[in-house]
């Protein structure tokens, strides 16, 4: 089975990367997650050499991800979409950078002897070593973090045995950067139409882990990537739950910081998604609401005039569709109102 | 037509000349086309006569007035290649020196009478003066408004507005110059200056100065001033000076009004006003940008006297950052202050409306990207029909116009028709006699005994 075709057809315009070459946000809220959503962009980024459409260009992806580590992604893209993230790692079509492992979780019991003494020196040139406050708790078995933290000290350089896979050792932005673009470079030589998507996973925690890290920085850090070479879309992926936003009466820095993050990225990007639970409340047959604004005018095509009278594709404009994610991991996406046959 | 010059078989006709000539009327004869055809052929005179070559100049330069009246219609098209309008020569390579601001076309003289009393204009005049002031704003001209701030938000981002400026500035073969702290990618005709990253202050405006140094007249638009101010800290003073003052150009900052100010670590900024406060008392226009469609609903809820809606992340809902109809494709709605010369503040609302390139004549030279503007595009928003319409208006309160109760107060047809047919009580009373010189109807009830001796009274 082709992977699309895990993508519903109603989600398919969306959960595609636009013709120009821009910057995406996608914003989420603890209640409704969105990481079904970077899979089916992941699924087709990564699947859609064979398709008829016309951007169907496959595209090399690096994940970056602050949240969750690389098995979890592993296990939710074969879920969701069927695809193979292994395989196509060894292909040199996919890499993963661990923001997680290297950054918020203490070293294993076994390789923290040998690698405290190599880490530490490594960490200082990005600066204080300060970690987020408090590390999260460990996630799946012991062994997984070992090859993440072994790539750490080596920081740019995946090992043969384990290519595409990338961890982030440094909290300095600086540092993030030269790993990142390590791992896009590690990428099949693309051919001369063959671009990459850097999907970044929750970058906001390091707004709250870093001290001194403003929302502005951060930005730059996007567009930062965007600029690497063969580079064409870059896909953040935020939060946007009321906590977090400076929408109090006396908001404090971090409010203020994460919601200036959000909006900026929100106005240099081609494309707005977001994900949210429905307005009135929790339903049994729906899981949430995927709201999607597109920005059509962007610097790029500043001084190109349309000639009016063009008929809108159904992409092109904003819209709201419904989602139910069923116990398989596959998701049906609805329109308001529509009947949810079972 | 033709002349019969000769009167008689032995008389040369320069003979009789002042006899034919009192008889004759040479200004029509003259003027016809075949006169000296004839005059050769009746009397031989190959070399014509003198006075008559000099007659005949003189008659036909007497009538070039009305020739040249005849051709009047034919004139061409002066905003396709208005010498002024358009920046043939915007390298400043050909002379060096101080760049001093004139104005391009001079003001019409009007004559007014000494004792006039100015009087109230009326509503053309107002709404061709009003567009006016815009129309100047959007074409770059030279003294209209040297920093143009643009407020935008989430709702409604400039880039729309911001694409008219650029598109009629390189119409006119203006340079134009973005300092981009948002942007990575960009068109070719319009030159980029990175200030994201960590390029600092003079970095920035090292690099302004190099974009703006080999042409004449140039458009500088910042894409994010907040960023230019608080986190660059360039100086809005220097700024100012360096394209306004040193190189004659405009300046336009966007700022986005959903940006909070980030209070400084050190708090030295504690008792310093916001950045929005002062660019607004720098500008010498101040534009906000409105989506068409946020403002028909907010018209809407205030003809209903409601509480005006508000959007995408202001309404305070969970999980939303921008609104569906945010940046409505229609067109964007300006809402301008001009700052006037004179201290005067004018403020209108506007509406624009996407530019399309039938929009233009061709380009003249092959540097230029289009030719100039055929007609002016933004309108007054009163003028809008989607704004000025009653009946749109309506139907867009009929939308929110349903009571929120938890009862069905509608009527089904079933329902009015029945509701129709009932008949009223003593319907039919006024149907009838009713009213007819005052009389009173009146049935007999039961205990209602008849007295004809009352009547009788």
């Amino acid at each position: 089975m082709p992977p699309t075709s895990r993508i519903p057809p109603l989600l398919q315009p969306f959960a595609r990367t636009p013709k120009n070459e821009s910057l995406l946000l996608l914003t989420s809220t603890l209640d409704a997650s969105a990481n079904w959503l970077l899979t089916r962009f992941l699924c087709d980024a990564l699947g859609s050499g064979q398709k008829d459409n016309d951007n169907g260009e496959a595209k090399n992806v690096v994940l970056v991800s602050w949240m969750r580590d690389y098995d979890f992604w592993r296990q939710e893209a074969r879920k969701g979409t069927g695809i193979d993230l292994g395989g196509l790692r060894t292909q040199g079509r996919f890499a993963f950078v661990d923001g997680l492992s290297g950054l918020f979780l203490p070293a294993d019991e076994d390789t923290a002897d040998q690698q405290r003494a190599q880490k530490l020196p490594a960490a200082q040139p990005g600066g204080p070593a300060t970690r987020g406050p408090q590390p999260l708790p460990v996630r799946g078995p012991p062994g997984r973090t070992a090859p993440a933290t072994a790539t750490a000290q080596a920081a740019p350089r995946a090992p043969a045995s384990l290519p595409g896979l990338y961890a982030l050792s440094s909290i300095s932005l600086d540092q993030m950067k030269t790993t990142i673009a390590a791992a896009i470079a590690s990428l099949r030589p693309p051919t001369a139409a063959t671009r990459t998507l850097v999907v970044l996973d929750n970058p906001d925690i390091l707004l709250a882990s870093v001290p001194g890290l403003t929302a502005a920085a951060l930005t730059s850090f996007f567009l930062d990537l965007h600029t690497q070479t063969s580079v064409s879309h870059v896909l953040v992926h935020l939060q946007s739950d009321l906590a977090l936003l400076a929408n109090a009466e006396k908001p404090s820095p971090l409010q203020i910081a994460q919601q200036n993050l959000v909006v900026k990225t929100a106005h240099m990007s081609a494309k707005v998604l977001s994900v949210r639970v429905l307005d009135t409340g929790v339903a049994r047959d729906v899981s949430g609401v995927l709201r999607v604004t597109v920005n059509r005018e962007s610097w790029a095509d500043i001084a190109t005039v349309g000639e009016g009278g063009a008929v809108q594709a159904p992409e092109e404009v904003g819209s709201e569709v419904l989602y139910k994610i069923n116990g398989d991991g596959s998701v049906r996406v609805f329109e308001r109102g529509a009947e949810l046959a079972v | 037509m033709s002349l019969d010059f000769s009167t008689g078989p032995n008389d040369p006709l320069y003979d009789d000349f002042g006899r034919h000539l009192a008889n004759m009327s040479f200004s029509a004869a003259l003027a016809h086309p075949t006169f000296i055809q004839d005059f050769e052929a009746a009397t031989g005179a190959t070399p014509l006569p003198r006075w008559i070559c000099e007659l005949y100049a003189y008659i036909t330069k007497a009538k070039k007035p009305e020739s040249r009246l005849r051709q009047r219609p034919k004139s061409k098209d002066r905003s396709v290649d208005a010498a002024n309008w358009i920046k043939h020569t915007n390298s400043s390579q050909s002379k060096g020196g101080v760049r001093k601001r004139k104005s391009e076309i001079a003001s019409p003289r009007v004559r007014k009478s000494k004792y006039a009393m100015p009087r109230p204009i009326n509503a053309v005049q107002y709404q061709r003066h009003a567009i006016q002031l815009m129309s100047s704003v959007l074409n770059t001209r030279a003294n209209a408004s040297p920093f143009t701030l643009v407020l935008d938000d989430l709702n409604q981002r400039a880039i729309p507005f911001l694409q008219q400026l650029v598109v009629r500035a390189l119409s006119r073969n203006i340079n134009v110059v973005v300092v981009s702290f948002e942007g990575t990618r960009f068109h070719p005709a319009v030159r980029n200056v990175s200030a994201w990253g960590n390029r600092t202050a003079a970095t920035i405006l090292a690099d302004i100065e190099k974009a703006l140094s080999d042409r004449k007249e140039s458009l500088v638009i910042v894409d994010s001033m907040y960023d230019a101010l608080a986190t660059k800290n360039i100086d809005t003073a220097a700024l100012f000076n360096l394209v306004v003052m040193k190189y004659a150009s405009n300046l336009v900052g966007v700022y986005h009004g959903d940006v909070l100010p980030e209070p400084s670590a050190s708090g030295a900024d504690a008792y310093a006003p916001p950045p929005l406060e002062l660019l607004k008392f720098m500008a010498t226009s101040i534009i906000t940008c409105r989506s068409l469609a946020h403002v028909l609903a907010a018209k809407a809820a205030r003809e209903r006297s409601l509480a005006e809606p508000t959007f995408g992340m202001q309404t305070g809902a969970e999980g939303i950052v921008q609104c569906l109809h945010a940046n409505d494709q229609r067109g964007i709605v300006l809402e301008a202050e001009f700052r006037r010369k004179s201290g005067r503040p004018e403020s209108e609302t506007y509406f624009l409306r996407p530019v399309r390139g039938s929009d233009f004549h061709q380009p003249i030279g092959p540097q230029q990207h289009y030719g100039t503007l055929k007609q002016e595009l933004v309108v007054l928003l009163e003028q809008h029909p989607a704004f000025a319409n009653k009946n749109v208006v309506g139907m867009v309160a009929a939308a929110d116009n349903e009571m929120e109760t938890s009862f069905n107060l509608g009527l089904t047809d079933k329902q009015k028709t029945a509701r129709e047919g009932v008949v009223l009580p003593y319907f039919d009373a006024q149907k009838q006699e009713g009213g007819e010189g005052g009389r009173i109807l009146y049935d007999m009830g039961e205990e209602d005994d008849f007295d004809e001796e009352e009547d009788e009274i």
